[in-house]
């Protein structure tokens, strides 16, 4: 009897069900000095999305054949390359908000570590943040610097040490702003630069977007750089003749207020490449085939009242503009270039319906589509090893 | 269960075949029995719950339904939480939920929160799955709650009841009761509180690390409702004149999902409802007026840090005024003619930072229902029209719903008898769904309604030998979905819905109860369910709908003798998915509870009970699943829970009083 109760005493005390372990932490280190290099691109990663989770797969544009891979992402999860480390930074309320590595060099990438992105000091009230990072860049080849969108900072993270060791703050440069929003980051020659949306809460934007401009160890800024439009959005691309491309989406429920610039690192000049009033659409997302022609994802305005709004993928330049892809709903991933073909994310109808990464030539012509598993739509574009 | 149950039956002293000589005076005297049997000789698939002695002591009527078979919870967190019921399968704005015959699902919303009603002032929950009863209208695709607040029976009554326990809660309620000649009169009020800080396993946004408990933070809540009722009544379960008003109040934390719990949000809800019955009682049709109105004020405060696109001061409301006429013979149940004709009008109003806005429903609903019974055979066929005209900005659009029902009953011998019925059902969208919030949501003036067919087929086994009795109900049911709407995302920051697709769902479940003797029941509920999509040429083809466990299981045994009463219950279900394409899903886990009671005072007119109740016995606060990262494969610790991020609690301990009189 008295066995009994003791056994029922330690069930009551100890609990039931999985001890709280995770999954086993392999060693940041790993990957610590293998951050610069530029391993050759052969394949293209596709997330894809849900908006509650999501899936992960590979094309291959040789064999065009496609590869699931297992990468725990997200319902908002994207990609980034850093050397030989494929960085996953997750922004999900509910899945998981960190930067997740993987070594890209084995034939599947291998997890390799964890870590969250904010420090125990910046819980508000106890509370941790939501820091929705969204973009990362490789400081040295052992440090990382992360774009923290929702804390108006960046953080910087040792593989080292496998740790978040100090952040920047850039709450300096918000203006009018609830918050500075850093969006891209980018290394443009000994510099690296964030691009700043400055919205207010409402995701509407305060003043023109800017561009801060760091050393390479991000230890003091060089210079700013204010653009003729607001809300720069979605990544830093470069152009054949060194200058760094950034679009600008302006108001989303306005068009005519944002374009395609062309920033020269040397003079800081800016260069209008495209604006929205000629194109007739909001402008968040392109990439270049080459000094010519450009692919452009194009969205609808957002009206606020049950109109439509949705996506065109064209590409312009050249000969006249073609269209790739036109569809009612929102395309998450920005259009990708490898391969010398222009990679497209096709958001398919509703729910996930012909759902596709499709692939066409510099004059347009559709070469190949990938269907979505699982119905997700295509989140985002990476090339990787 | 049956075979135990009959061994048990067969050894009983009791008289073979003797009818228990009270049984007819305590149907006629209890209102809940009285329910049950008239609602359990009809085809419906209906469970009806007696909430009147354990529901006082509960934080949520959730608690107290969640045992019936095909019924499944979703919890945001503690029992104060929003709770929506899945049932046979359907989500939250499929199911109807209606208090005293008023529907409570509104124009402007996708469901019904169950734990917005006070458990202290219920006397029974009824619970159809599948077709529905054709007062509550024809929008139950999945089924109907109705809920009943308490009637008068006896001379005078009084009720109080006093209870605390783990992460802060503490419950009052009050009820008083009596009659004086015609009038009988109820007044009852009830408090909730929780400071809801229990603790949860936490990974700090890196599921794949390990974590630490630490507590819920901002997930207080507090709760007060009060219902009034005059009656003008000859017999406490004839119809009669009745006017009542229920006002509830609410106000809690909105902590959010884990691990981003955020100070400041807060959210307090108010609903007042008043209803009036006048019934003209013939000698062979009772024929009741009824009006009712209706307020659900909601308002939301974020007073610390704004997350992105986060409203500030949110604030909608919505006015429902109906008044209709309802028809039937005799008293409710009995065979003959049903009609019903409700006329509703639905006032919703917005005001946010993204901007005001406000939309009507009109809705005339008119329906027929005819019960007859041949010998052994119980026939029903009904048909209800829902006219409705919805209205923004100037613009209206029309629609009509028709929904048919058949069933029947034959009784094979007097403990046998198979039941079928075959229904549509149809839910026009929400006014939300159709003219968007101004906010993050688009409307989509195009959708048209979801609807449903269903078939259900059960047989039912009851047998009483003295004070001993076994019931098993076995069903099969399928049912075919169309027209389903869902969100996609249609810019950065918009969803707007769309009709997506047909589903196929198909169940069976098995509701067993034994009683033996006076002190002794023990019930077992299953329910099996099967769903697929019906998407053709996209990859959710055939895949399961999210929030449906493929296996539920409720075990139930309670126990009273002399001044003792105690009862075990154990609550599972398998995993389930958080989404259509079926990759993302929450594992399967069991929940043990147990509750004891003691009578401190016994006297013919009053009663005493201490009563002391362990929700999560066991303790289970973490779930387990494997997760394939890169190479290599993973168990990953997850925070117990019903969805995404809202983790529930651990092992709660609550001791509660309770002082009933009745002379």
């Amino acid at each position: 009897m008295r066995a009994a109760a003791l056994a029922i005493v330690s069930l009551l005390s100890l609990g039931c069900g999985g001890s709280p372990a995770g999954v086993e932490a392999t060693d940041c280190a790993a990957l610590a000095g293998r951050l610069l290099g530029a391993p050759e691109r052969r394949r293209l990663l596709v997330i894809g999305s849900n908006f509650t989770t999501g899936v992960a797969f590979r094309i291959d544009p040789a064999t065009m054949q496609t590869e699931p891979l297992s990468l725990g992402v997200t319902g908002d999860t994207v990609a980034r390359m850093a050397g030989d480390a494929l960085v996953l930074l997750h922004r999900s309320q509910t899945q998981g908000d960190n930067l997740t590595l993987f070594d890209a060099r084995p034939v599947r990438p291998r997890y390799v570590c964890q870590l969250a992105l904010s420090r125990d000091d910046e819980r508000v009230r106890g509370l941790r943040p939501w820091v929705n990072a969204h973009d990362v860049v490789a400081l040295d080849a052992s440090t990382l610097a992360v774009a923290r969108y929702n804390l108006g900072s960046l953080a910087v993270i040792d593989l080292q040490r496998g740790a978040l060791t100090r952040t920047v703050d850039l709450t300096a440069f918000q203006g009018r702003a609830a918050l500075p929003y850093p969006d891209a980051m980018a290394r443009v020659g000994d510099e690296i630069w964030v691009s700043l949306q400055r919205l207010d809460d409402l995701v509407h934007p305060t003043q023109p977007g800017l561009i801060v401009r760091f050393d390479a160890a991000l230890t003091r800024v060089v210079g700013t750089l204010a653009l003729p439009y607001a809300n720069p959005y979605g990544p830093f691309r470069r152009l054949d003749d060194g200058r760094v491309a950034l679009a600008t989406l302006g108001d989303y429920s306005v068009i005519g207020d944002g374009g395609l610039l062309a920033i020269d690192p040397q003079s800081q000049t800016v260069t209008v490449l495209r604006d929205e009033a000629a194109l007739g659409s909001n402008l968040d997302g392109f990439v270049f085939f080459d000094a010519e022609r450009v692919l452009l994802k194009r969205a609808g305005a957002r009206d606020g009242g049950g109109g439509e709004v949705g996506v065109r993928f064209t590409i312009e330049g050249g000969d006249a503009p073609r269209e790739l892809v036109q569809r009612a709903l929102w395309a998450p991933a920005f259009p990708e270039v490898m391969g010398a073909l222009g990679w497209v994310g096709d958001p398919g109808r509703a729910l996930g319906d012909d759902a596709a990464v499709r692939a066409f030539t510099r004059d347009g012509d559709a070469i190949a589509a990938f269907t979505m598993p699982d119905a997700m739509r295509p989140y985002d574009l990476l090339p990787v090893p | 269960m049956v075979c135990l149950g009959l061994a048990l039956l067969t050894a009983s002293r009791a008289r073979r075949g003797a009818a228990d000589p009270v049984e007819g005076a305590v149907v006629r005297a209890d209102p809940v029995a009285r329910a049950r049997a008239a609602l359990t000789r009809g085809s419906r698939a209906v469970t009806v719950i007696d909430l009147r002695d354990d529901a006082r002591f509960r934080d949520s009527v959730a608690q107290s339904i969640e045992q019936s078979p095909g019924v499944s919870l979703r919890s945001l967190g503690d029992p104060f939480a929003a709770t929506s019921v899945t049932l046979r399968g359907a989500t939250g704005a499929h199911v109807v939920v209606a208090l005293d015959g008023v529907v409570l699902n509104d124009a402007a919303s996708d469901g019904v929160d169950l734990n917005l009603v006070a458990p202290a002032l219920l006397e029974r929950a009824t619970l159809y799955r599948g077709a529905a009863p054709l007062h509550l209208g024809g929008g139950s695709l999945g089924g109907a709650i109705e809920l009943h607040t308490r009637s008068v029976t006896a001379p005078s009554v009084a009720q109080v009841s006093l209870g605390f326990g783990a992460f802060g809660t503490r419950r009052a309620a009050a009820t008083v009761a009596g009659r004086s000649g015609p009038w009988r009169a109820l007044a009852a009020l009830g408090y909730r509180h929780t400071d809801g800080d229990f603790s949860f396993y936490d990974t700090d946004a890196t599921p794949d690390r390990a974590g630490q408990f630490r507590p819920r933070r901002n997930n207080r809540a507090d709760a007060v409702d009060l219902l009034a009722r005059l009656c003008h009544q000859r017999a406490a379960l004839r119809p009669g004149a009745c006017l009542t008003a229920l006002v509830s109040g609410r106000a809690r934390g909105v902590p959010g999902v884990v691990p981003f719990e955020s100070e400041g949000p807060f959210f307090t809800q108010s609903r007042a409802l008043v209803r009036a019955e006048l019934p003209l009682v013939s000698r062979r049709y009772t024929v009741a007026a009824f009006g009712t109105a209706m307020r659900r004020a909601d308002r939301f405060v974020n007073d610390g840090p704004v997350p992105l696109g986060y409203g500030t001061g949110d604030r909608s409301e919505t006015l429902v005024g109906e008044l209709g006429l309802r028809a039937h013979p005799g008293v409710e149940g009995r065979d003959g003619l049903h009609a019903m004709l409700r006329a509703r009008h639905e006032t919703f109003r917005s005001l946010s930072r993204g901007g005001d806005g406000e939309a009507s429903r009109s809705a005339l609903f008119a329906g027929l229902e005819a019960h007859h019974t041949f010998a052994r055979l119980h026939l029903d066929a009904g048909l209800g029209l829902d006219a409705l005209v919805d209205a923004r900005d100037g613009l209206a659009q029309r629609r009509a719903l028709l929904s048919p029902r058949l069933g029947a009953r034959v009784v094979l011998t007097p403990a046998l008898s198979l039941r079928a019925t075959l229904s549509r059902a149809a839910r026009a969208p929400s006014l939300g769904e159709l003219y968007g919030d101004r906010g993050s949501l688009q409307g989509n003036p195009a959708l048209v309604p979801e609807s449903a067919y269903q078939a259900d087929l059960g047989a039912v086994f009851e047998a009483r030998r003295g004070r001993s009795r076994v019931f098993t109900e076995v069903a099969l049911w399928g049912r075919r979905a169309d027209d389903l709407i869902a969100l996609a995302q249609t810019s950065r920051a918009t969803l707007r819905p769309f009709n997506t697709g047909a589903a196929w769902l198909a169940g069976v479940e098995l509701d067993a109860r034994l009683q033996i003797l006076d002190y002794l029941e023990i019930s077992v509920s299953y329910a099996l369910t099967e769903s697929a999509q019906i998407a053709p040429g996209s990859a959710l083809d055939g895949r399961a709908l999210p929030f449906t466990p493929r296996h539920d299981v409720g075990l139930r045994a309670s126990y009273q003798r002399a001044r003792w009463r105690a009862g075990a219950e154990l609550s599972g279900r398998s995993a389930v998915w958080l989404e259509r394409a079926n990759v993302a899903s929450v594992p399967g886990r069991a929940l043990v509870g147990a509750h004891v009671m003691v009578a401190l005072v016994r006297r013919p007119t009053q009663r005493v009970w201490l009563r002391a109740e362990v929700n999560n016995l066991l303790n289970l606060r973490t779930l387990s699943e494997d997760v394939t990262l890169g190479d290599r494969v993973f168990t990953r610790v997850v925070a117990l829970q019903d969805s995404f991020g809202y983790p529930l609690p651990g092992r709660s301990v609550s001791l509660s009083l309770s002082w009933d009189y009745e002379s």
